[in-house]
């Protein structure tokens, strides 16, 4: 079932099974899957014959995170490759959070840099509330702690 | 702290769960400094920590990329420059200091060296322009103010501290205080070096990641190095390939470079690295051949015009070399040539061209605490 993406090549690539949360089972070559140092060292601990379960992702963010590991593993030209991860990273809030947690738990390490980028431009113009609200995150300062912090950071030449 | 009313739901669309702190790490440590410090901070609590956090501000530091420090020409100037690569190219972004009037600033790590001068008292200060922190340093003998001085800041390499290093005009006397931690200056002893090297002192100090450096750029034979960890002063010769009239001697920040045309050609230039301080090693680490049309595409050579180039400084943690460009008697826009990939764009200056005749320090805008060294 997990095998049919290796069926065209007749050498001996390695395949390791890789099985989301709800138990969706992707083949992927184990050069591309290397990239991950969770897998990584699932792989070293035996797990590389039977199927390596990430109980942490689920299968439509899986497809997504097998997707860029065989596209960084597929000796793409430099130029290629910085276009295809500009397009994919460019999705919605929702699924690039689900990937930033995933790519965290992979422990892949360029991914991770390439996603908080996408994050970094997209907060770097915003306000403070316009941030809160994008992140779902409660302003904990009370005013008297807000004014202290832009009191600290006012020029104070005597 | 008071404690949170909690449950006040705004009605709108339940928030994603929250990001785990080390991803929010991840993604902060991207941001420029200004921007973490203008509205990140402000963002909830821990954001605010973690941008406070000592080893965030040194890690943050540590990928930032370097840029230069320039001041106008005008003597009564309270601004400084700072020259940065943003997306759009070079541009400049002005730091109004509120003081009076502001001599000979320095940088080092984010915090600038400079020296107010209010009614013929002179007042040094090391502030983060970024954070706004300052501090005002020892006072030191204005006695011998008045034929003046300068001063530089830099790093010791092993403790990170801060030290401000000052000399006088007339007797090259050396003084040194450590930021924050000492109130008064410590004289350092010249007496190590030969006469004819003692003079070497009064040429500009150029600081790098540990050392100060001086070079008798007019006649380079030598470099005269203070170690600022122990305090002391050294010589070494020069390779005899430095020992030119035009060879310029720049930081990048980490190490001193120079800089040497070949003679009867503007456009072939050979890049050297002080290796090691104390053994006296210099390495050649670049030869760079600059091709008009393809680096300096604004100059229109007409006939037996000739180019000549000026080594302004180093930004981009020393991958970039700005350059002023002369077509004989004008002044053109500057270049910034990248030595490792010998691309070259160029530099629209407007009306900052003045500011480039004097540069004054790699500068980088960091986070830097000045009140928790």
């Amino acid at each position: 079932m997990a095998s049919s993406e290796s069926t065209t090549t007749s050498t001996t690539t390695k395949v390791l099974r890789l099985k989301s949360s709800d138990n969706e089972i992707f083949g992927v070559e184990e050069k591309a899957a290397l990239q991950s140092e969770t897998i990584k060292s699932l792989a070293e601990d035996g797990y590389s014959e039977d199927v390596i379960p990430l109980f942490n992702v689920e299968k439509k963010t899986l497809a997504k995170i097998v997707e860029w590991l065989n596209k960084h593993a597929s000796g793409s030209s430099k130029e290629e490759l910085k276009r295809w991860d500009a397009d994919f990273v460019d999705v919605d809030k929702d699924v690039l959070y689900d990937l930033l947690l995933a790519s965290n738990y992979l422990n892949i390490e360029v991914l991770l840099h390439q996603l908080a980028q996408k994050v970094a431009d997209m907060i770097k113009g915003k306000k403070p509330e316009e941030i809160r609200q994008l992140f779902g995150i409660k302003n904990d300062f009370t005013p008297e702690e807000e004014a202290e912090i832009r009191r600290e950071n006012a020029w104070a030449f005597e | 702290m008071k404690q949170k009313t909690g449950n006040k739901s705004n009605g709108s669309i339940p928030p994603l769960p929250l990001l785990p702190e080390e991803i929010i790490l991840t993604i902060l440590m991207l941001l420029p400094a200004r921007t973490l410090h203008k509205k990140m901070i402000y963002v909830c609590k821990q954001w605010y920590n973690i941008i406070r956090d000592p080893i965030f501000i040194n890690k943050h530091l540590k990928r930032s990329r370097t840029c230069l420090l320039m001041k106008s020409h005008q003597l009564e100037s309270k601004s400084v420059f700072i020259m940065e690569k943003g997306e759009k190219g070079f541009g400049f972004e002005e730091i109004r200091f509120p003081t009076t009037k502001i001599v000979h600033p320095t940088s080092c790590d984010g915090l600038i060296l400079f020296n107010d001068k209010k009614r013929l008292i002179n007042t040094l200060y090391v502030l983060n322009p970024v954070t706004r922190q300052h501090v005002s340093l020892p006072r030191l003998d204005w006695s011998q103010l008045e034929f003046g001085f300068s001063c530089c800041l830099t790093k010791s390499s092993v403790g990170g501290d801060y030290k401000v290093v000052c000399r006088w005009h007339v007797s090259c006397n050396l003084m040194i205080v450590t930021v924050g931690k000492s109130n008064a200056w410590r004289s350092i002893s010249t007496k190590t070096l030969r006469s004819d090297d003692q003079k070497i002192l009064l040429t500009d100090m150029i600081a790098v990641d540990g050392f100060v450096h001086w070079v008798n750029w007019w006649k380079p034979l030598h470099v005269v190095t203070l170690e600022v960890d122990s305090e002391s002063l050294s010589r070494s010769p020069l390779p005899e390939e430095l020992k030119k009239d035009r060879c310029f001697f720049k930081t990048t920040g980490n190490f001193l470079s120079a800089l040497t045309e070949q003679p009867c050609n503007g456009l072939l230039w050979d890049v050297w690295r002080f290796l090691d301080c104390k053994k006296g090693v210099w390495t050649k680490l670049y030869n760079i051949k600059f091709e008009p049309q393809r680096h300096m595409p604004h100059i229109v050579l007409g006939a037996n015009k000739k180019i000549r180039l000026y080594p302004i400084g180093w930004v981009d943690n020393g991958d970039v070399l700005i350059l002023a460009c002369w077509l004989e008697e004008t002044l053109k826009d500057s270049i910034a040539y990248n030595v490792k990939t010998g691309e070259a764009t160029t530099i629209v200056m407007k009306s900052t061209s003045y500011l480039f005749r004097k540069m004054l320090s790699v500068h980088v805008n960091s986070l830097v605490n000045l009140l928790g060294i």
